[in-house]
C-alpha cells in the first residue's frame, strides 16, 4: 500500500507541472505616420529612434505649438494630447498596441541672427541668454567709425529700431540714442545697445561689443576633392594677397587663379589637380608667405566591373562578377522558379561584350523585380531574401553617369498599398548613395526592411535616376550626387531595378532595364 | 390473427432449445478461474526518453534535402492503475495516464533545389495530457490456461490536454498557438496477458471501440481565440493505441469460494 501511495504522490507531482500559456502577444509595431503643427518648416519621422523631429520656423513659439493633426498606425492608440504642446523640451508620448512604444516629439527652431560690418573678420558671436553680440574686426579697423551694414537679432517680424551708445566728441563722451537705418556708421569704441521691437510691441535690448583682432597671414581651411580643392585663408591688410600651391614633390609654386578676397579673407578653388597626390598650399603677398599647409587629394576610385563585362554562371544563376565581388543580384532567389532575371546581354550593348539586362518576372507566388546592386546576396528568408547593400568605399564622387535603356510594361501586379498603380507604365530606376553605416545595410525583403534614402542620417550623398517611358535604344544618363554632409563615406550603394516598386511586389512582368558603361564622376 | 402469428414465431424460436442440451462456451466453472475474486491488481508503466541531434554542424537526413538539423525531443509517460476483482475474472478499477512530450527544432534547412532552400529556426512543440478513467475488465483464460489469458476492458475516461506550438526567433518572443482540450471517451478494448510469475503478468491491449467527445480551445498569441467540438466514433483496430503494461496481483485475506 505504501508503494501505491508513493506512486500516487509521484503522479500528483507531475500533475502540478501543467505549463502556462506563456506565448507572447503579437508584435504590432505602433508608428507615428504623420504630424502637422503650426509653423512647421519640416517634419521628419525617424522610426528607428521613434522620434519625430519638427523644425519650426522663426514665427513659432516653442512653448506653445499648436498640434493640428497626428496620424498613427491603424491598430495603435494613445492618450489624448493637448492641442497646444510645450516643445521647449522633448515631448514624450506612448503609443499602445499589444506593446507600448514610447515616442518623442522633438522640436528645433533656428533663428537666423547676424551682424554684418565692414571689414568683419568672422561671423558675429551671439550669447543668446545674455542678449549680447560680439563682432570681430581687424586691428586696422578703427572702432570709432565702424560701418554696420545689416543686423538681425530676433526672429522674423522683429525689427531693430534704435541704438544707444557713447559718442566721443573732443574730450567728452556723450550718450546718444538714435533710430537705426542700415547701413550706418557708429562709434563702437564703447559697448552699445540695440533695441529690437517685436510684433506685440515688446522691446528687447541687445548689447553690442566690437573687438579688434590681430590678423596674420595663414591658410585656415582646405577641402580637397580628387581633382580640385577649395582653399581659405586670411591676410593682413596692405599688400595684395594670393594663394599658391604645388605638389609636395615639386619645387615651383603655382598661383591660384581668380581668388575671392573679402575683408581680410581670401579663398580660391584649385582645379586640374591629380588625384591621390600630396600637395602644399599657402597664402602669400609681396612681403612674404604664410606657413604651408599640406593636403592629399582623394583617390578617384572606379569599382570593378562598371561596364558589366565580367560574368559567370553557376547552374541557373548568373553572377555579375569577375575576379572581385562588387555586384550581385537577386538571381539566387528566383533562379529555381524562373531562372535568372538579371543576365548579361551580348546583343544589346554600347561598348564591350555585354550590358546587364534586368527583366521583371513572376516567381511562382510573387512578382519579382530584377535588380543589380553593389553588395552581396546573403540568403533566402521566408518568402523574401536577405541582401547586404554596400561595398567599402571612401572616395567622394560628384555623380554617376552611364548608358541606360528601358522597355516598361503596364503594371500587372500590385501590392494593396499600390493598387492605384495597376495599369500604369512601370518605372525603372538607378539609385546611388554614399553612407557611413558601420556595416553593409542588411535588406530583409520579407520584413520590408529597406534603406530609407530620405531619412537615414547615415546617408552622406544621394542621387536617383528614374525612367517611366520606353527609350529609343541606349541613352546617356547622369546623376548628380547631392551631398547632405561633409563626413567621409564608408560604403557605396548603387542599385538598379527594372521595377522601382519591386520591393513591394509591384510592377510589370516583362519590364526590362539595361545598363552599360557606368562611371563615377569626380571633380 | 396477430396473436396466432406471434405464438408461432415464439414456438419456432424455442424448438431448437428444447431439442438440444443447453449450449455453454465454458466461460464459467471452477477450473476457468484466471484471477480469483477479491484479488487486487496494481499496474504501473513508466516511459522516458531524451534525444538530441546536431550538436555541431547539424544532423542530416536525406542529405541532399534536409540538413543542419539541431534540436531534440523528450517524452515522459506514467500510467498507474488499480483494480479490484468483485467476482472471479471480473474487476473494476481506476487508472491514470500522464504523458508529456517536448519537441524542439532549433534549426533545419530544407533544400529543394540548388538555390531554393527553406530555413526553419526555433520551432517548439509542447504537449501534455492527464487522463483519468473508471474501468472494468473481464478476463478469460486461454484454453484453460492459468498463464495465458485474454481480457476485454470497458472504460469511461476524462482527460485534459494542453499543448503549445510556437516559434522563438532572435527577438526572444514566442509566436504561436496554445491549445487546451477536454476529452471524454468510452472505450472497449481487448487485450492479452500472460503471467511470468505467480502474481505478475505482462499485457498487451489494443484499441477497438472508441467513442469520444473533445472540446478544443485555441488561443493564438493570447489574442485570437478559436474553439471546436469533435465527436469521434470508431470501431476498428487502432494500432496507435496499442498499450503494453505490467500488473501485479495480490490476494486479500478473504477466502475465495
Amino acid at each position: 500500500m505504501k508503494k501505491f501511495l508513493l506512486i500516487l504522490a509521484a503522479v500528483a507531482l507531475q500533475s502540478s507541472c501543467a505549463f502556462k500559456n506563456d506565448l507572447d502577444y503579437p508584435v504590432v509595431r505602433a508608428d507615428i505616420l504623420s504630424v502637422e503643427v503650426e509653423h512647421a518648416k519640416s517634419v521628419r519621422i525617424d522610426g528607428a529612434s521613434r522620434t519625430v523631429f519638427i523644425e519650426l520656423d522663426e514665427r513659432a513659439d516653442l512653448s506653445a505649438v499648436r498640434l493640428t493633426k497626428m496620424e498613427v498606425t491603424e491598430e495603435a492608440t494613445y492618450d489624448p494630447l493637448p492641442d497646444i504642446l510645450d516643445l521647449r523640451e522633448p515631448f514624450s508620448l506612448t503609443l499602445k498596441t499589444w506593446q507600448e512604444y514610447p515616442w518623442t516629439l522633438q522640436a528645433s527652431q533656428e533663428i537666423e541672427r547676424y551682424v554684418r560690418c565692414t571689414n568683419q573678420i568672422q561671423d558675429a558671436r551671439f550669447n543668446i541668454e545674455q542678449r549680447t553680440v560680439f563682432v570681430y574686426v581687424p586691428d586696422t579697423q578703427p572702432l570709432s567709425s565702424l560701418t554696420i551694414e545689416a543686423m538681425k537679432l530676433e526672429p522674423e517680424g522683429w525689427e531693430v529700431v534704435s541704438t544707444t551708445g557713447y559718442v566721443s566728441a573732443s574730450e567728452h563722451q556723450t550718450l546718444v540714442s538714435q533710430s537705426v537705418h542700415f547701413p550706418m556708421e557708429l562709434d563702437c569704441v564703447m559697448e552699445r545697445s540695440f533695441e529690437v521691437l517685436g510684433p506685440q510691441n515688446e522691446i528687447v535690448a541687445w548689447r553690442f561689443k566690437a573687438l579688434q583682432v590681430a590678423v596674420k597671414m595663414q591658410v585656415s581651411e582646405v577641402n580637397p576633392h580628387s581633382y580640385s580643392a577649395r582653399i581659405r585663408g586670411t591676410f593682413s591688410e596692405g599688400a595684395t594677397p594670393r594663394i599658391e600651391y604645388r605638389k609636395a614633390s615639386d619645387t615651383d609654386w603655382t598661383t591660384a587663379p581668380d581668388p575671392v578676397i573679402s575683408g581680410v579673407g581670401i579663398s580660391a578653388r584649385l582645379t586640374g589637380l591629380t588625384d591621390d597626390t600630396d600637395y602644399l598650399c599657402r597664402v602669400a603677398d609681396a612681403t612674404g608667405a604664410s606657413a604651408e599647409m599640406a593636403f592629399h587629394t582623394r583617390k578617384a576610385v572606379q569599382p570593378d566591373n562598371m561596364g558589366f563585362e565580367d560574368w559567370y554562371q553557376d547552374g541557373k544563376v548568373w553572377y555579375p562578377q569577375g575576379s572581385t565581388r562588387v555586384w550581385d543580384s537577386g538571381n539566387k532567389a528566383t533562379a529555381s522558379f524562373t531562372g535568372s532575371l538579371t543576365t548579361p546581354d551580348s546583343s544589346f550593348k554600347t561598348e564591350g561584350n555585354y550590358s546587364v539586362k534586368m527583366e521583371s518576372g513572376f516567381a511562382v507566388v510573387k512578382f519579382a523585380s530584377a535588380s543589380v546592386f553593389t553588395g552581396s546576396f546573403v540568403k533566402l528568408q521566408g518568402m523574401g531574401a536577405l541582401l547586404d547593400w554596400g561595398i567599402p568605399f571612401t572616395s567622394m564622387p560628384v555623380g554617376l553617369s552611364g548608358k541606360i535603356a528601358y522597355q516598361p510594361k503596364a503594371i500587372d501586379y500590385a501590392d494593396a498599398r499600390y493598387a492605384d498603380k495597376m495599369g500604369q507604365l512601370d518605372t525603372g530606376h538607378i539609385v546611388i548613395a554614399l553612407t557611413d553605416w558601420d556595416e553593409p545595410f542588411r535588406v530583409a525583403s520579407a520584413d520590408e526592411k529597406f534603406v530609407d534614402f530620405d531619412n537615414d542620417p547615415a546617408i552622406i550623398a544621394y542621387g536617383r535616376y528614374a525612367l517611366s517611358e520606353a527609350t529609343n535604344g541606349f541613352q546617356a544618363f547622369h546623376i548628380d550626387l547631392e551631398y547632405r554632409s561633409e563626413r567621409e563615406p564608408r560604403w557605396l550603394v548603387i542599385v538598379a531595378a527594372s521595377s522601382s516598386l519591386g520591393d513591394y511586389f509591384t510592377g510589370a512582368v516583362g519590364s526590362t532595364l539595361w545598363l552599360d558603361d557606368l562611371s563615377l564622376e569626380y571633380d | 390473427m396477430k396473436r396466432i402469428f406471434i405464438a408461432l414465431l415464439l414456438g419456432l424460436l424455442c424448438l431448437p432449445g428444447q431439442a438440444q442440451e443447453r449450449f455453454e462456451r465454458g466461460f464459467s466453472g471452477k477450473n476457468k478461474i484466471f484471477i480469483p475474486r477479491n484479488s487486487i491488481g496494481m499496474g504501473l508503466s513508466v516511459a522516458f526518453s531524451n534525444n538530441g541531434v546536431g550538436d555541431d554542424t547539424g544532423f542530416s537526413i536525406l542529405p541532399s534535402y534536409v540538413g543542419e538539423i539541431k534540436g531534440g525531443w523528450k517524452s515522459f509517460a506514467i500510467h498507474p492503475s488499480a483494480e479490484y476483482f468483485v467476482k472471479d475474472n471480473w474487476s473494476i478499477g481506476v487508472n491514470f495516464d500522464f504523458v508529456r512530450n517536448i519537441f524542439s527544432l532549433d534549426s533545419a534547412r530544407l533544400a529543394l533545389g540548388e538555390t531554393l532552400a527553406l530555413d526553419i529556426q526555433g520551432w517548439n512543440y509542447h504537449r501534455q495530457s492527464y487522463t483519468g478513467a473508471l474501468m472494468t475488465r473481464y478476463y478469460v483464460p486461454f484454453m484453460g490456461s492459468r498463464i495465458f489469458g485474454w481480457f476485454v476492458e470497458g472504460s469511461l475516461s476524462g482527460g485534459f490536454i494542453q499543448s503549445k506550438l510556437y516559434s522563438q526567433e532572435e527577438d526572444g518572443l514566442k509566436h504561436g498557438t496554445y491549445q487546451e482540450n477536454l476529452r471524454f471517451s468510452f472505450g472497449l478494448n481487448p487485450g492479452i496477458c500472460f503471467f511470468v510469475a505467480e502474481n505478475f503478468d505482462f499485457e498487451v491491449q489494443v484499441g477497438l471501440v472508441d467513442l469520444s467527445l473533445t472540446r478544443v480551445n485555441q488561443v493564438e498569441n493570447q489574442v485570437k481565440t478559436s474553439s471546436a467540438w469533435r465527436f469521434n466514433a470508431s470501431e476498428k483496430i487502432d494500432l496507435l493505441s496499442i498499450k503494453f503494461g505490467a500488473h501485479a496481483y495480490f490476494q486479500t485475506r478473504k477466502k475465495n469460494k
